[in-house]
């Protein structure tokens, strides 16, 4: 038997920053929108974000992240976006054709244009003990503390000192857990100053230049030993969970199986769909944005969801040419600034040699 | 082991705590300690006098001109980095107020006594809260306004209600070392593949004699590290190795719903 | 089962966030013992929440296992839910009288 078919004008897989912001420029031109996401509330990842943001007023700046995402959900049903939530996209084909699961069954939508943003996953991190009940992604603890208020523990030891290391534990302490500790096997700490600082001050250590050698308990962590880098002492902490915080890899499974080109860039965090500065990849009607197209921060997210919003419209003739490339010229500007600064230049750079790949 | 200040690009910046110390004399002041380049600048857009400058670009760190700030605290409020404070040493007496950002759990209030801790959580003594008040609704910013010694001023970076003693790690000796799969769901040793890495040329075939990435979550936990194994074992760029093929469903699905059956 | 610990319960003052009421109090069944959760939070967040951390035993080693990445990519939450085998607990919502199950070793 055959699946139920629907065709569209334009969709949109995934409804994070990227998803709603390519979803909003594109419904504004006119275009027939839909966005697909399997979660039941809009958003992605912002959700759970509850600290204030970067950036500028465009971007939300200094207001939470999950604030940001009713105000982007907000603007989008404006804009006349049918947000579909809960349907899951389980394939995408060549010529925009995706097998899609609701809750009664399976159908297929095809759209004449398709934006692939479907953000990132966590990076694994393997020692002895890291399949315990308890060693969790930094993301995973931040999902169970801010959503649905349960803590992952309460004493909770981090790996990984970049942002969301240091976010996560901040975040932990909030909620009322205790952090023994933030371990990175650099010697010095990835993410910004600022959220440094904020967490030094509520008395968290640092554990610079050490790793993990192993996690152990009966049915879930109850402690665990770290050592230095090249020393021969060990450490064990007494802690009931471990974070890894250990970086994001593009999910752009939709794009790599549809035939989109991959290439890698270990600056944005592996393989993602080859891409040019409109963020057309290299199958005609299929667009990428966001984490997806190489892991940066929420407000470079938003722009390249813009952009990818931009190339559709133009490309299903919802704007002309010049107008579009007008718009374009903006978020071009917005993006430049953002990818300023010496953790921005790095993205910048990486950013150019995967257009050029 | 703590962490010092980073100095960006050899640039030493000015203390911008010993910045303020002159004009807190007169009330309070802003003590904008940020100096990184990130792309940010709520505060420039939450002060009304235009003290706080960021500028076109937006990962300059904030110029602040202590002249034209009237203490009104809405940067403090703003900040996503929690890193502007105000001081003031208008109370004379030796004393002096440092108002610090408070997004912990336990409320703050005027009359508590409480703990003045440091940049690095260790605390400097007991302080009275002279203030507290929250900014922007519900989830706002606690502004909390302490007194303290004014030769503590200059220490003051946060408040506690009570002092916590982590516990600190265990020295210990090595200990053996557990088996460990580094495929999740396919239950793959971490060593026997970086014993068999050499002997493959792609993510691919070796996902075809071990079996890791074809469990449940299809490789996305292991990859990476997978990735990195092979390529130090052959000596490749970590791009060479390539992906595992992505195949639909990318979210398990049971049969009967794909095949059109009633849900 | 030894699995019943006590790690990191509920949050109780948040500075932030509003309180965590969810929905309403509810019992659902997890190996025939009753326990209480709310209503449409993730099961695997319910079962968290009393401590209890282990979802399943792992196929070959028999170790056991836990929620991992609770966005549905890792399956390592996966439990038998209402008599359906390998449902990822973190995205299935709590209703009252839910029967969830560790899975048997065998059926992976």
């Amino acid at each position: 038997m055959s699946l139920p078919l629907e065709e569209r004008e334009m969709a949109v897989v995934g409804c994070g920053p990227a998803g709603l912001c390519a979803a909003i420029t594109a419904a504004k031109t006119g275009a027939d929108v839909v966005v697909l996401d399997e979660n039941d509330r809009a958003g992605g990842q912002l959700i759970k974000q509850i600290h204030r943001f970067f950036g500028s007023r465009r971007h939300g700046a200094g207001k939470r992240g999950y604030e940001i995402a009713g105000e982007l959900e907000r603007e989008s049903e404006a804009a006349g976006v049918e947000m579909r939530l809960g349907n899951t996209v389980l394939g995408l084909f060549p010529g925009g054709e995706m097998m899609v699961e609701d809750r009664d069954g399976v159908y297929v939508l095809r759209a004449r244009a398709v934006v692939v943003a479907t953000g990132a996953s966590e990076k694994g991190l393997a020692f002895p003990g890291w399949t315990l009940p308890g060693v969790m992604g930094a993301g995973a603890a931040q999902t169970l503390v801010n959503l649905h208020g349960v803590l992952p523990g309460r004493r909770v030891l981090m790996v990984g000192a970049g942002n969301v290391g240091l976010i996560v534990s901040y975040q932990l302490l909030q909620a009322g857990a205790e952090v023994v500790g933030i371990l990175d096997v650099s010697e010095r700490v990835g993410g910004y100053e600022v959220h440094r600082l904020r967490v030094q001050r509520e008395g968290v250590p640092f554990y610079l230049g050490h790793r993990v050698v192993q996690a152990r308990g009966r049915y879930g962590v109850e402690e665990v030993s770290v050592e230095e880098v090249g020393g021969a002492s060990r450490k064990v902490f007494r802690a009931d969970a471990v974070c890894l915080a250990v970086g994001l890899s593009p999910l752009a499974e939709l794009a790599a199986m549809c035939g989109c080109r991959m290439v890698y860039s270990r600056e944005l965090g592996g393989f993602m769909p080859w891409h040019d500065g409109d963020m057309r990849t290299d199958q005609p009607g299929v667009y990428v944005a966001g984490d997806a197209a190489g892991v940066e921060e929420a407000s470079v997210a938003m722009e390249e969801g813009r952009m990818a919003g931009l190339s559709a419209a133009e490309d299903l003739g919802a704007m002309g040419r010049k107008e579009a490339e007008r718009a374009k010229d903006e978020v071009r500007r917005f993006l430049w600034e953002l990818r300023g600064g010496p953790y921005g230049e790095a993205k910048r750079r990486a950013k150019e040699s995967v257009h050029c790949a | 082991m703590r962490v010092s200040g980073r100095k960006e690009g050899g640039e030493t910046r000015v203390d911008p705590w010993s910045q303020a110390w002159e004009r807190a004399a007169a009330g309070a002041v802003a003590v904008v300690d940020c100096g990184e380049r990130i792309p940010c600048n709520p505060c420039e857009e939450a002060c009304t006098r235009g003290a706080i400058e960021v500028g076109e670009d937006i990962c300059a760190p904030p110029r602040f001109d202590p002249g034209l700030c009237d203490g009104c605290g809405r940067c403090v409020a703003m900040c996503p980095g929690m890193a502007v404070f105000l001081l003031d040493r208008s109370v004379g007496n030796g004393r002096a107020r440092v108002t610090v950002p408070y997004e912990m759990g336990e409320e703050m209030r005027a009359g508590r006594e409480v703990w003045a801790m440091d940049g690095e959580g260790k605390p400097l003594g007991k302080a009275r809260v002279v203030g507290a008040k929250k900014r922007g609704g519900r989830a706002g910013t606690t502004l909390v306004t302490v007194e303290v010694d004014e030769g503590w001023a200059l220490k003051v970076r946060g408040v506690r209600d009570r002092l916590i003693t982590l516990e600190a790690p265990l020295e210990a000796e090595a200990e053996p070392l557990k088996e460990y799969p580094l495929c999740r769901c396919e239950e793959v040793s971490g060593p026997r593949v970086g014993e068999v890495a050499a002997e493959f040329a792609s993510l691919r075939s070796l996902r075809r004699f071990s079996r890791v990435g074809l469990g449940y979550c299809q490789g996305r936990f292991c990859q990476d590290m997978l990735r990195e194994r092979l390529a130090r074992a052959r000596e490749m760029e970590e791009g060479e190795v390539g992906t595992f093929r992505v195949r639909p469903p990318v979210r398990p699905v049971k049969l009967g719903k794909l095949g059109g059956e009633d849900a | 089962m030894g699995d019943k610990e006590n790690p990191g319960g509920r949050v109780g003052r948040h500075p932030v966030l509003d309180k965590f009421t969810g929905g309403r109090e509810v019992v659902i069944f997890v190996d025939g013992e009753p326990l209480s959760a709310r209503e449409g939070e993730p099961v695997a967040a319910a079962l968290y929440a009393a401590g209890r951390r282990v979802t399943r035993y792992a196929r070959h080693t028999g170790e056991p296992r836990g929620p991992f990445c609770m966005i549905g990519l890792c399956a390592e939450c996966c439990m038998t839910v209402d008599g359906v085998s390998n449902v990822r607990t973190c995205r299935i919502p709590v209703r009252e009288g839910m029967r969830v199950d560790t899975p048997e070793r065998s059926s992976g």
